[in-house]
């Protein structure tokens, strides 16, 4: 399934779609040129209000990671190298957020925090095989 | 085509004196997915019958499509796909029967497809409904309630007793008519988890009053749960629904701009405040228990 709908969440069902189809672009588990469901396909498959499909898939346009073409659906565009790294910042730093400011709740002190993060990345870049 | 498929002015209707609904109004635009929530006996069924005009209101008034509920019934029902709650149907006749002999009541009705969408789910067409399980006749029902392509479905809580299997076949077959034909929806329901993912609007009564009408996504960007520690003696907080002390701790449920609220809290003393998230049976929960608080 191309996305993964939780309803309890306070995230817009519309924008949890929009963040899902971005993540799998940067993840390269969509490429471009990929075609995506039709917003019929979509919002059966996965027991949405098709009006919330196609605000996702308007949202998507609008962001530049997919393009329609006429008559033959929605695409993911090509050609948006700069578009995705802000994306992937954007995306990124959202998902830290809250992480993060449970570390803190849990009473870390700042330098408490970054020796943590050098040990998980550490062991994250060490298993890739000595990445940046 | 209007712009409001559904107008509730001020319906009322009484039993023995006693109202089931009581001065609701409500209006549902053309093109939206409703969900119409209450608990059971809140008057959703109630509300349905007045709508379509299989009964009539004490006073005040109900348009749909245009239509009056009060004059028009008849003609109203023609454009609209009507799952009861509890279907009942003559015993004698198959379920193929029913589909045909339904049929001869709409000029517009779509037989290929009607017979399609009963192949698709599977209902066994040569049983009469004695023969049927619960699940095959909420299908039927289903069935029988597309086959005019109407402009305006509503269903009666078409998901109650329903196993997860047949649930899950029944909103597909309704997201798939909502995206081919635009229909409008309203559908009742007390399982309020489940329609969360389709409904793009909520309307929330409590004994026959509306408690709460509003886009889905508002809804819930504007009510949150906060655990935070409160002194004992607490001034009055804007938007409380409700408050319960979990040991040390008190859960509130709040409605208001969250940075607000946690600076309304702040104010009133509160320390270590949590923000949660909270789902749509949170919510009706809270407005619930909050209407029954004001009329203590």
């Amino acid at each position: 399934m191309i996305v993964n709908i939780d309803s309890k969440s306070n995230v817009p069902i519309f924008q949890q779609v929009v963040d899902q189809i971005t993540r799998a672009v940067l993840a390269h588990r969509l490429a471009p040129g990929d075609r995506l469901p039709s917003i019929r396909e979509l919002s059966v498959a996965a027991r949405l209000n098709p009006n919330t499909v196609a605000r996702a898939y308007q949202e998507l346009e609008r962001n530049g990671i997919t393009e329609t073409r006429r008559g033959q659906g929605c695409f993911i565009a090509s050609g948006q190298a700069g578009l995705l790294a802000t994306e992937r910042w954007k995306l990124a730093r959202a998902a830290l957020q809250q992480p993060l400011d449970a570390a803190r709740d849990l009473g870390l002190t700042r330098s408490e925090l970054e020796q943590l993060l050098t040990e998980a990345l550490d062991l994250i870049y060490a298993k890739q095989g000595g990445g940046k | 085509m209007n712009s409001l498929a559904i107008i509730a002015n001020n319906l009322t209707r009484r039993y023995a004196g006693l109202p089931a609904v009581d001065g609701l109004s409500f209006e549902i635009p053309t093109g939206s997915v409703t969900a119409y929530l209450g608990r059971n006996g809140a008057g959703k069924t109630t509300t349905i019958k007045l709508l379509l005009g299989l009964e009539q209101p004490s006073s005040g008034e109900a348009r749909v499509l245009g239509y009056s509920s009060i004059a028009q019934g008849a003609e109203l029902r023609r454009h609209v796909g009507y799952v009861p709650e509890a279907p009942v149907y003559p015993p004698w006749m198959t379920a193929a029967q029913l589909i045909s002999y339904v049929s001869g009541f709409y000029p517009d009705w779509d037989t290929g497809a009607a017979d399609e969408l009963a192949r698709k789910l599977e209902i066994p067409l040569n049983r009469k409904p004695g023969q049927l399980s619960r699940g095959d006749v909420a299908k039927l029902a289903l069935v029988l309630a597309l086959g005019h392509n109407p402009e305006l479905l509503i269903l009666d809580d078409p998901i109650a007793g329903l196993d997860p299997l047949v649930r899950r076949e029944f909103f597909e077959t309704m997201v798939q008519a909502m995206a081919e034909r635009g229909q409008t929806v309203f559908f009742s329901s007390h399982l309020v988890s489940e329609v969360e993912r389709i409904a793009d609007r909520v309307v929330i009564i409590e004994r026959g009053r509306l408690l709460e009408q509003a886009e889905l996504s508002e809804l819930k960007k504007s009510v949150h749960q906060y655990c935070c520690r409160l002194p004992s003696e607490t001034p009055m907080i804007q938007g409380l629904l409700t408050r319960r002390a979990s040991g040390p701790v008190d859960e509130l449920v709040i409605r208001g701009e969250p940075e607000q609220v946690i600076a309304a809290l702040s104010r009133a003393g509160a320390n270590d405040i949590q923000r949660a998230d909270i789902d749509l049976e949170g919510v009706f929960v809270a407005l619930v228990r909050a209407d029954k608080e004001v009329r203590r």
